[in-house]
């Protein structure tokens, strides 16, 4: 069933067929400039130019928000942006500027333009863009093949390999007329909800609409063009709970575009989210652990985004002169056919998918930024990873790309996930995992377990988690808990998934290093050990002033 | 002096039209403000260490802003602008978190929090804003006074041991304004045609034109009891155009237009006309050679005046900077005593509103201390006489003249308002030439130079640096004894201030403006230059540093030849 609603989703949203090349100004402007410079742009004694591509991204945005039931003053008009961003290989197929980074910094150095909307002005930027691309190529050439020849290294295979002509068009829909008035008063109605919490020092929610029109077209024809609608709800809120630990708190929440006001679910979730601040507000400090814990859907999204997603992606590592390790290339680039994650989860990348259950999928891509047709990628079945991202930059064992190459202004085209599913075997119900949890507890003779609404950052395999659930094991009791200092959460943790729910969900996430979107679609999971200590911060003292 | 004073009020309400009535007690963020932060000081005051005065800043309007280029809109937005700010001092007058401190340490900021609107009936969102900005302004002030503490402590004396604070006299003052509405949709057309001008043109790399509206209010409240509401706005349309030589040289030519209201703005047919001279200058400069480091007689034309007046001095008497022990302190020490050349005076007026029909931005009627903005006469016939001040003491200048400006989420520091540089003697523009080429003549030099415009530049004034500064040119020309003209590029006006100040030797009557915002310690502020053409009996000229990169490879797409 899942099944035939996805592929009902992509003949909706439009197909990768031979497609006429639509009649707008952003590709008016990027063939044009882009057959003037495969044609004429050289430096004499410098490698030519032989694949390029460019991506323009109209965004459309218009926020609303309030204070304890005070509106900030609006934008009454949505606000516009226009980026042209785009990349140049120069040398040839078999040995090109791809795929090296001389100092490591992974930032790029001109790789994108702000600009007017106007033919004219288009090509002015694509113009200064593509100069300062070529040159940036061309000097990469020159260090790169210095550096092969430098180490010996003679890649039997190419550079950049062949791939099929694709095309994508999607009509462009215009930017939704927001009722600003219901939007307003509905974030001041749910804002002032946190004036029942006398110890809140702040309090703002926040519905925000957003629409990204990407154009893309490279010098061997292919093309795209499809629009991401994006809209969500979000909750920043403040307090001292009660030992003086000042906790921040944002909560966010995907929204199905167009239909963001379902008053009585958004409601729902601020009342919900308040419950949790009392809660936070009478937690206890977190106590040395080591043992189960229950990763609920958002807690288990962030969980695989920063164990599976980061060692999943870039698999080819960049030649750098600078550096002889690259540290971005993932850890699964080396485990084709082990175990890498539990054996009750199968997981695949779906970039091609547009939404689920109604929420639209941020990292969406139905051709990758290369060119080539972005199909569903089986990375993971019982557990024993099958494949791997891939881009027109091959590597031993996958020679053809698979349609994953992805890139922004941050990066220059790398293989890279977009839409991870993880779905589980036997999935339980929620129920079931709470219970199956408890059930673990009492065989390790635990007095209670946890539970994780939310997964902290990890960096070094630490993280600290503001607020967690403490369930006994006796009677089921929960407890809330702040202060948690994980340790040791590596890879190795996503061996230990013991169980996994029903109870599929949405998060989205940005890569902190380039910026880059990604959808995770996870369960509820029980992972079988997690080290936790008491967090070393300390607490502040009360306010000076009380609050007004 | 009396009539002066009438005169002055005069244009004061011409400038600013008819003002709304204004009550104090019937404004609502103030009175708003007033209360929390009464609430606030009557604790933090008992704190240890105390805060020993608190001011509230909330700034309140909103931004118009229209970009375009090649025929196009790049931005076309309206945001509102609300932002809260507390200034907390804790220790006390003679010693506080706010001074300077020693080595790398910065303690610059206020803390700044966006405010929901101010509504009287229900007042708790508004009300958190400031609470939680008092809250983050007292801490940040009892950690930065201990490491002052600290610092004051462990670091060599510095000479000047006046107090961190003077109390600022207390204020009541109420003016409103109503903000104008503005639609920047009817002026795309104007723009875009300006914007066609630069199409199909090899010499541009880059070119935009804008129009920027900022109006709003300012309501301050402090633990002294002031409480003052003023109005401000800035309405300018400008356009920059840019070139590079093929050596690298980055060149460009710009127009600038302060005006009052949007309807003021330049007609398309005057934009059209000043950017087609523009774009004759950039083509000339394109063309012309490149300059040699030369030390000879040199005009600054009125502008270029106005902004070394500006860079030169004008940072030089800033009264902070005299209580710095890393700052150079070029005038320290000199009240009384001739600083330039006689032929010039000085004096910041920021009560000044406009100058030849436009308007002044650097005007305001109290600084961002509550402190009422006064004239001040800074130089005397080349004589030392005063320094810009803020509510910070120096040796020999015990208060604040009103001069103490910030950005948002700045602490104030001394600042020039309205800088203005006239000359005891003046010549027509004309005349001035004609002794140009009579001290080229006299000094036996090859050429001499007329500096005719200047795009900025810096001014040293640290210790770790030499007391120096470069001024970049935009548009300067050699000028042989023959009276002969040429473009030259490439070229920056350098020098030390005390040297090159008592090198002038006339002056024009040609009194420039040159609005512009001024970036330093307390962030970007608007302000205003005014001078006359000056002539230098030399100035020093040096080169200019190049881009690394050559100009495009391909021609650009409008240029013939460029296009497919």
């Amino acid at each position: 069933m899942r099944k035939s609603l996805f592929v009902l989703l992509v003949l909706l949203a439009g197909s990768v067929t031979a497609a006429p090349l639509p009649d707008n100004i952003f590709f008016r402007a990027m063939q044009d400039e882009m057959q003037r410079t495969q044609k004429e742009l050289r430096v004499p004694g410098s490698p030519k130019p032989f694949f390029t591509a460019y991506k323009i991204i109209y965004s459309t945005s218009q926020n609303f928000e309030a204070l304890f039931g005070v509106p900030y003053a609006r934008e009454e008009e949505p606000k516009t942006n226009l980026t042209a961003m785009g990349y140049i290989y120069a040398g040839t197929a078999r040995t090109n500027s791809s795929g090296f980074d001389n100092d490591m910094y992974y930032y790029r150095p001109a790789a994108s333009f702000s600009g007017p909307l106007s033919y004219e002005g288009l090509r002015r930027l694509l113009w200064r863009l593509t100069d300062s691309e070529y040159i940036f190529a061309s000097t990469s050439y020159e260090r790169k093949e210095a550096y092969k020849r430098q180490k010996n290294i003679i890649d039997p295979l190419p550079d950049f390999t062949a791939s099929a002509k694709a095309s994508y068009v999607q009509d462009i829909p215009a930017f939704p007329k927001i009722d600003a008035a219901t939007s307003q008063k509905l974030v001041e109605e749910l804002s002032a909800l946190g004036k029942e919490l006398s110890y809140l020092e702040f309090f703002s929610t926040a519905l925000q609409f957003a629409q990204q029109d990407i154009y893309f077209l490279d010098s061997e024809g292919d093309f795209y063009q499809y629009s991401i609608p994006l809209a969500s709800f979000s909750i920043t809120a403040r307090l001292r709970n009660q030992d003086g630990y000042k906790e921040n708190v944002r909560q966010n929440w995907s929204l199905p575009w167009a239909a963001a006001l379902n008053q009585a679910e958004l409601k729902e979730w601020t009342e919900q989210f308040l419950q949790e601040l009392q809660d936070m507000y009478q937690a206890r400090k977190a106590e040395p652990y080591l043992g189960p814990v229950l990763l609920e859907p958002k807690a288990a999204g962030g969980f695989f985004n920063q164990l599976f997603i980061s060692n999943a992606n870039n698999p080819k590592p960049l030649l750098s002169a600078q550096r002889e390790t690259d540290t971005t290339a993932g850890q699964f680039k080396d485990k084709m056919g082990l175990r890498v994650i539990s054996h009750l989860l199968d997981v695949y990348d779906r970039p091609h998918v547009r939404e689920y259950e109604d929420i639209p999928l941020q990292a969406f891509m139905p051709i990758d930024d290369e060119g080539v047709e972005a199909k569903e990628l089986k990375l993971v079945q019982s557990g024993k990873l099958l494949g791997l991202p891939g881009s027109r930059s091959p590597i031993a064992g996958q020679k053809r790309s698979n349609g994953h190459a992805r890139f922004n202004s941050r990066t220059y085209p790398r293989a890279m996930l977009s839409n991870v599913f993880f779905t589980p075997k036997n999935p339980l119900s929620a129920e079931e995992l709470e219970q199956k949890l408890l059930a673990r507890c009492q065989e390790l003779e635990l007095e209670y377990c946890y539970i994780f609404p939310r997964f902290p950052v990890i960096t070094g395999g630490k993280g600290e988690l503001d607020f967690a659930w403490r369930i006994y094991t006796n009677d089921g009791r929960k407890e809330p808990v702040y202060g948690l200092r994980l340790e040791g959460v590596t890879t190795r943790s996503l061996r230990d998934v013991s169980a996994a729910a029903d109870d599929m969900s949405v998060s989205h996430f940005v890569d902190n290093r380039n910026q880059m979107p990604f959808s995770v679609i996870a369960p509820s999971v029980l992972v079988d050990e997690i080290e936790i200590l008491p967090t070393q911060r300390k607490p502040d003292r009360k306010p000076f002033v009380p609050l007004p | 002096m009396n009539k002066f004073f009438s005169a002055f009020a005069l244009l004061f309400l011409a400038a600013w039209g008819w003002a709304e009535p204004c009550d104090l007690a019937q404004q609502t963020p103030l009175r708003l403000m007033e209360q929390e932060l009464q609430r606030s000081f009557k604790i933090l005051k008992k704190q240890k260490p105390p805060i020993y005065y608190l001011s509230y800043t909330y700034t309140q309007g909103e931004e118009n802003v229209l970009s375009v280029a090649y025929d196009g809109v790049s931005v076309l937005r309206s945001a509102p602008v609300s932002v809260a700010e507390v200034l907390a001092r804790a220790g006390s007058p003679a010693l506080d978190n706010t001074h300077a401190l020693r080595g790398e340490q910065e303690n610059w900021n206020v803390s700044m929090w966006s405010a929901p609107v101010a509504d009287a009936a229900d007042s708790k969102g508004f009300l958190a804003a400031w609470w939680n900005a008092t809250q983050q302004a007292a801490e940040t002030a009892q950690r930065d006074l201990s490491q002052v503490q600290s610092n004051v402590r462990s670091m060599a004396d510095t000479r000047d041991k006046s107090d961190d604070f003077v109390f600022p006299p207390q204020e009541n003052y109420c003016h409103s304004e109503p903000l104008q509405n503005v639609d920047l949709k009817p002026f795309v057309p104007r723009l875009k045609a300006a914007s066609r001008l630069v199409l199909g043109k090899e010499y541009v790399l880059d070119a935009s034109f804008a129009i920027s509206v900022s109006q709003g209010h300012r309501y301050f409240a402090d633990s002294r009891g002031t409480l003052l509401k003023t109005p401000y706005s800035f309405f300018r349309l400008s356009y920059q155009i840019s070139g590079r030589s093929k050596d690298g040289l980055e060149i460009s030519r710009d127009g600038i237009y302060d005006v009052s209201s949007a309807d003021e703005f330049p007609t398309q047919e005057q934009l059209v006309a000043d950017v087609a001279k523009s774009l004759s200058e950039l083509e000339e400069l394109s063309k012309a050679p490149e300059g040699t480091p030369y030390n000879a007689p040199t005009i600054l034309k009125g502008r270029a005046a106005a902004v070394f007046v500006h860079e030169v001095m004008g940072h030089r008497l800033e009264g902070y900077r005299l209580k710095n022990a890393d700052d150079g302190q070029t005038l320290s020490g000199k009240v009384g005593q001739q600083v330039i050349s006689p032929l010039i005076t000085i004096t910041a007026d920021p009560t000044q509103t406009e100058f030849k029909g436009e308007p002044l931005r650097g005007h305001y009627e109290y600084d961002d201390e509550g402190v009422k903005a006064r004239p001040v006469v800074l130089i005397e016939n080349g004589v030392l006489k005063n320094f810009l001040m803020q509510s910070s003491p120096i040796e020999g200048f015990p208060a604040s003249n009103g001069h103490g400006r910030k950005q948002i989420g700045r602490r104030p520091e001394a600042r020039m308002s309205v800088i203005r540089a006239t000359a005891s003697e003046t010549v027509p523009y004309d005349k001035l030439e004609d002794m140009l080429l009579e001290e080229i003549k006299k000094q036996g030099k090859q050429y001499g130079f007329i500096v005719e415009d200047l795009g900025g530049g810096y001014t040293l004034t640290g210790t770790s640096l030499p007391q120096s500064f470069k001024l970049e040119t935009k548009r300067v020309f050699k000028v042989y004894p023959d009276g002969r003209k040429e473009v030259v590029r490439g070229l920056d006006v350098v020098g030390t201030p005390l040297v090159s100040f008592n090198k002038i030797i006339a002056a024009g009557d040609d009194d420039t403006l040159f609005n512009g915002t001024c970036g330093a310690s307390s962030g970007w502020v608007p302000q205003s230059n005014i001078a006359p053409s000056l002539l230098f009996e030399n100035l020093e000229m040096e080169k200019t540093r190049k881009n690394d990169f050559k100009p495009p490879v391909l021609p650009a797409p409008d240029v013939k030849g460029g296009k497919k």
